[in-house]
């Protein structure tokens, strides 16, 4: 192989996996709805799997009722925190590390879910 | 005979008037029904599953005064079930007789509950609760649960009970202790009231007027907002205004710069409601028609905290009248709770 080649394929590389990490970064998009998180229309029931460097969208889509979200990581270590929440409105959290994340409403303990991120 | 005429008229149109009246209070009262029946089955952690010995032992130790500081306070000392496992004292009684800040709440039907507990919902489960009374300076006050795991020990029926409850476990532990309390509370359900025999079809199981005031809780009166489901509560917490100086749920930790959890309490259960008085967090409304009068008003205090759904209603005298109606089918006559015997204390082992 020769030398040109060689660093042809090295920046090459490091030009494939800029675009992969710049595609993999994505923005999750997260509902209040009927006291309930959704994903689409669907409550989320089971872990929501994401990324670091992902960035979770968290909207209240309630006629009526207002929310106020909160996210703790496996060492209780308060991850985010955002403002009351009226219907309409939205916050946004970037994913900096891998783990758990549980969030949930702090006014409403029936709302929880499960945020499962790798590298 | 024309007059006859207009009599017979009258009384066959004000029948046919008050029948289709009647008819569609059922009918429009029926609307908001469904989401208020009772869960088709009560559903224990696969932590704490249930069994008859557990729920046996969590009896005995709910009742049992001598796991306390002083000897004399049980957890139904304070959740008697003679007053619809309340006290009925606007706040509760501490161990040495003082006034405690809060209200003792009742502990019906908690096993369907989705969490959290306490006023200021610090416990995540039942098991997590059940424990944190009994060492409590304020409440039953032992010294530490090592002191109370030794008293139980001294007792061979105890040990005994919790062996044939926990037979995985060759002694009693903090969280054989706690799952049994839990598994005896989770097994407190109210009865059917007459409110359930309606919501399963018997039309005549409330009245007219109760109807109407069920109507109201789910329209004008917005108490659907947070008293929903079967037990007619969500769990939520929210400051309604009530004249307090207790930040509630905003007084923990966590949630200090949570500006709408300042003063924030948990949404109580309207089960057996009448028999529950007096009623909020600090006991500030004596009466039932006390309490209407304080959310038509939308709440004492206006603080920053105040929630949105707490503001007047200009509810009408017969609007408050119904709705007074309607709680009163959330009664249901509950079979009578036996005191168990307990058993006794020898030298600890």
């Amino acid at each position: 192989m020769s030398f040109s080649s060689r660093t042809l394929k090295f920046f090459l590389s490091i030009g494939v996996l800029s675009y992969s990490a710049g595609v993999l970064a994505k923005e999750v998009i997260v509902t209040q709805k009927d006291k309930e998180f959704k994903v689409g229309s669907q409550k989320i029931e089971k872990p929501l799997e994401v990324h670091v460097g992902d960035t979770i969208v968290v909207r209240n889509d309630e006629t009526d009722v207002s929310h106020n979200v909160y996210g703790k990581n496996e060492k209780e270590d308060t991850v985010f925190k955002f403002l009351i929440q009226k219907p309409g409105e939205k916050d946004e959290f970037k994913v900096e590390q891998a783990g758990t994340i549980e969030v949930k409403c702090a006014i409403h303990p029936g709302m929880k879910f499960t945020i499962k991120a790798t590298k | 005979m024309r007059n006859h005429k207009i009599t017979l008229f009258s009384v066959l149109f004000m029948g046919i008037h008050f029948g289709f009246a009647h008819a569609s209070v059922e009918d429009d009262a029926r609307r908001f029904a469904k989401s208020y029946a009772r869960p088709k089955e009560l559903k224990h952690p696969a932590k704490n599953p249930h069994s008859v010995e557990k729920e046996k032992l969590g009896q005995f130790l709910f009742f049992d005064p001598r796991i306390s500081g002083s000897g004399t306070m049980s957890c139904g000392t304070c959740h008697n079930p003679a007053l619809s496992w309340q006290d009925g004292l606007p706040t509760a009684m501490g161990n040495k007789g003082e006034v405690l800040p809060r209200k003792t709440p009742t502990i019906l039907n908690l096993g369907y509950s989705q969490g959290l507990f306490f006023w200021d919902g610090r416990a995540e489960s039942l098991e997590d609760q059940a424990l944190k009374p009994i060492t409590n300076p304020n409440e039953m006050a032992m010294k530490d649960m090592e002191t109370t795991i030794q008293l139980l020990n001294s007792s061979e029926t105890y040990r005994e009970l919790f062996k044939k409850a926990f037979p995985e476990n060759e002694t009693i532990t903090e969280h054989s202790i706690a799952a049994a309390l839990a598994t005896f509370e989770r097994s407190v359900q109210s009865a059917e009231a007459p409110f359930d025999k309606w919501v399963e079809g018997d039309k005549s199981a409330i009245s007219n007027d109760a109807k109407k005031g069920f109507i109201v809780f789910n329209t004008n009166g917005n108490c659907v907002r947070c008293h929903s489901g079967f037990r007619f509560t969500d769990d939520s917490f929210h400051d309604i205004g009530t004249r307090t100086s207790d930040k509630g749920r905003g007084g923990l930790s966590d949630f200090k710069e949570f500006e709408a959890l300042q003063f924030a309490f948990k949404t109580m259960t309207l089960r057996n409601i009448i028999e529950r008085a007096p009623y909020m967090h600090n006991g500030q409304e004596k009466t039932l028609e006390d309490v209407i009068d304080f959310y038509d008003k939308g709440g004492d205090e206006k603080r920053p905290s105040l929630s949105a759904d707490i503001k007047p209603l200009s509810l009408t005298a017969q609007e408050k009248s119904d709705l007074l109606e309607f709680l009163k089918t959330l009664s249901s006559r509950d079979a009578p709770v036996v005191m168990p015997a307990l058993p006794v204390f020898g030298k600890p082992q």
